[in-house]
């Protein structure tokens, strides 16, 4: 697992690599994004027109590939993502506007998020990927899963590096964790290696 | 070609539509040139009337009841109108021939939205939050058939459906599993109507796909099962043989919600899907494009089947006759091109008249017998997601 850098944010915390990267006194979720954008410096215009989940995913991928030369095809780059209740926030907010009949009013912007792999979508466009995409369900992250998956990707040479992780933001509740793994390095990963990170 | 590695067999395939409930009901459907689109008048859907397809939910409400003569959980537990679409659609196969639900077997859900329409409000109060959850709705379609591992939930909008079966197929490649049953559903919902309508994505007449005066899509809501094992004893005896011989997906990191201008994109997962298969384009006699009858999708298409080379092969898109299914189009269209290989047949691309495309398609305007052997089908959708699946006819000398 050495080789894997990984990137955790949790609890109004950023991690990289395990290290403490930035500590918040602000609970509320979208204003610790705002604290983590700002203190990572990224300068990307299209991240406020972002749901929540959207915005998670970006910014932790952004940390996640900062400083990264990567020298591969983007055919061969991919992103493979875990979610649990998909876009459950940005849903509600959908169905807040055709609630009432007389005050009817779907927005394209809201809805075109209504979908979890929208946030893989955001970090291919950012970065230029155009490999392997996926986003899957999950109650809670599932390392074997994942590792499973991954694997066959590898196996099958279906890429040469993947992004992969969990990405969720409810209403309550928000925790990304997400690594990068090649082709040279994806018989590292350990499940209960991931498992711990995560639970962090 | 497909040597050294595994084979995984397409055991059965099943479907329910707009059309018709069952397989054979919705292929005499659509070998017909039927179409399940229609003008909707439902104010609970959309206000205005709109054109799409449409599952009548009383049928679906009387089939599913009959199933409690196989399983009592039919009677005794409240499922929801998706939960019965996609418990229906497994049905189909089930009465001929029983899933295998041990730990060599794995469930997987394809949907983009699942039991969406609980989240309207009286809904939600009546099933709670953690139904609209597709781990959950996923859980109780498991528990209904008795399946042993935890389900998989695949939710990447139009092309979910593709890599379920993509992914179902490599699992069992790899040895982790022996089989896999993989549903694909979505319903036609307020929630996606009104989306649709805001982005003013939506024909008011039949979609038409390829054709110069295509002017937009049809919503329609459908769900369908395929079945897939390495185990040769699965099989039906004297059917012929259709295996999964490749998958692959791609983004075209190119905009959220309008494809790819050049159609890189969706090209580089078809490369893929022939890369696993061990075919290239010349090999392939059929292709089933996405083809929603948007002007930018089918445009992007156009290149996409340029790029790979495939631009000559008979050509169709089947949203015509089912509408656009979201995320159980990849499941659903997949049953019909593993129909089609079964019958040795080419379906016309309904609603298509004249070529309305930047590059020259080979577009089906004929359903008719033709040999086939190996089928290529595409999809494409929101997030800039790609992905395409080949389904191969397995010759006597290779079973």
């Amino acid at each position: 697992m050495k080789t894997i850098k990984h990137v955790l944010v949790a609890n109004s915390s950023l991690f990289v690599n395990n290290k403490l990267v930035l500590q918040s006194e602000n609970p509320i979720f979208a204003k610790f994004l705002k604290e983590v954008y700002l203190h990572q410096q990224i300068k990307y215009p299209k991240y406020y027109k972002m749901d929540i989940l959207s915005k998670l995913a970006f910014i932790t991928s952004e940390v996640l590939l900062k400083n990264q030369e990567l020298d591969y095809r983007p055919e061969r780059i991919g992103i493979m993502l875990q979610n649990s209740s998909s876009t459950f926030v940005v849903d509600s907010k959908h169905q807040q506007s055709i609630n009432n009949r007389e005050a009817y009013f779907p927005s394209p912007a809201n809805f075109v998020y209504t979908l979890p792999n929208v946030m893989t979508g955001e970090i291919c466009i950012k970065n230029g990927f155009k490999g392997e995409n996926v986003v899957f369900i999950e109650e809670k992250f599932h390392a074997t899963a994942l590792i499973d998956l991954l694997n066959i990707v590898f196996e099958n040479n279906k890429a040469d590096m993947m992004i992969a992780g969990y990405v969720e933001a409810d209403s309550d509740n928000y925790k990304a964790f997400m690594f990068m793994v090649t082709k040279d390095n994806y018989k590292n990963l350990e499940a209960t290696e991931l498992e711990k990170i995560y639970n962090k | 070609m497909i040597k050294e590695t595994k084979l995984v067999y397409v055991v059965a395939e099943s479907m329910i539509s707009a059309l018709d409930f069952g397989t054979e009901q919705n292929m005499a459907a659509i070998y017909n040139g039927e179409t399940a689109i229609k003008l909707q008048q439902d104010k609970q859907i959309y206000p205005e009337d709109f054109m799409g397809a449409k599952i009548d939910q009383k049928r679906l409400n009387r089939c599913f009841s009959s199933l409690s003569h196989y399983n009592q959980l039919a009677a005794d537990f409240e499922f929801t109108i998706f939960e019965k679409m996609a418990i229906m659609s497994m049905a189909g196969i089930f009465r001929d021939q029983e899933f295998p639900t041990n730990k060599k077997s794995l469930f997987i859900l394809s949907s983009t939205k699942g039991n969406i329409d609980l989240l309207q409000e009286d809904n939600l109060q009546k099933w709670g939050k953690e139904r609209l959850m597709l781990w959950n709705t996923a859980n109780i379609i498991r528990r209904f058939w008795g399946f042993e591992n935890k389900a998989m939930v695949i939710s990447n909008a139009c092309v979910s459906g593709i890599e379920a079966i993509a992914l179902g197929s490599q699992l069992i490649k790899a040895g982790k599993y022996e089989h896999a049953i993989v549903v694909g559903a979505d319903m036609l919902s307020e929630f996606v109507v009104s989306g649709f309508m805001s982005f003013q994505s939506l024909s008011k007449q039949v979609c038409q796909p390829f054709d110069q005066d295509r002017d937009g899509l049809n919503l329609g809501e459908a769900a369908a099962c395929v079945f897939l094992s390495s185990d040769k004893n699965q099989l039906a005896e004297n059917e012929k043989v259709v295996v999964v011989s490749g998958g692959g997906s791609s983004n075209d990191a190119n905009h959220i919600s309008g494809p790819s201008r050049s159609g890189d994109g969706q090209f580089f997962a078809i490369e893929a899907a022939l890369k696993e298969a061990h075919l290239s384009a010349k090999h392939i006699d059929y292709v089933s494009a996405h083809g929603t009858a948007t002007p930018y999708n089918d445009e992007m298409e156009s290149k996409a089947l340029t790029l790979a080379q495939l631009q000559n092969k008979p050509i169709h898109s089947l949203k015509a006759y089912f509408g656009h299914t979201l995320g159980a189009a990849g499941v659903l269209e997949s049953v019909v091109c593993i129909q089609n290989l079964r019958h040795q047949k080419i379906v016309k691309s309904l609603g298509f008249k004249k070529l309305g495309v930047p590059l020259d398609l080979n577009i089906i305007t004929q359903t008719k017998e033709q040999a086939l052997q190996h089928i290529i089908k595409t999809a494409s959708g929101f997030g800039g997601s790609n992905a395409a699946i080949i389904f191969s006819l397995l010759k006597k000398e290779q079973q």
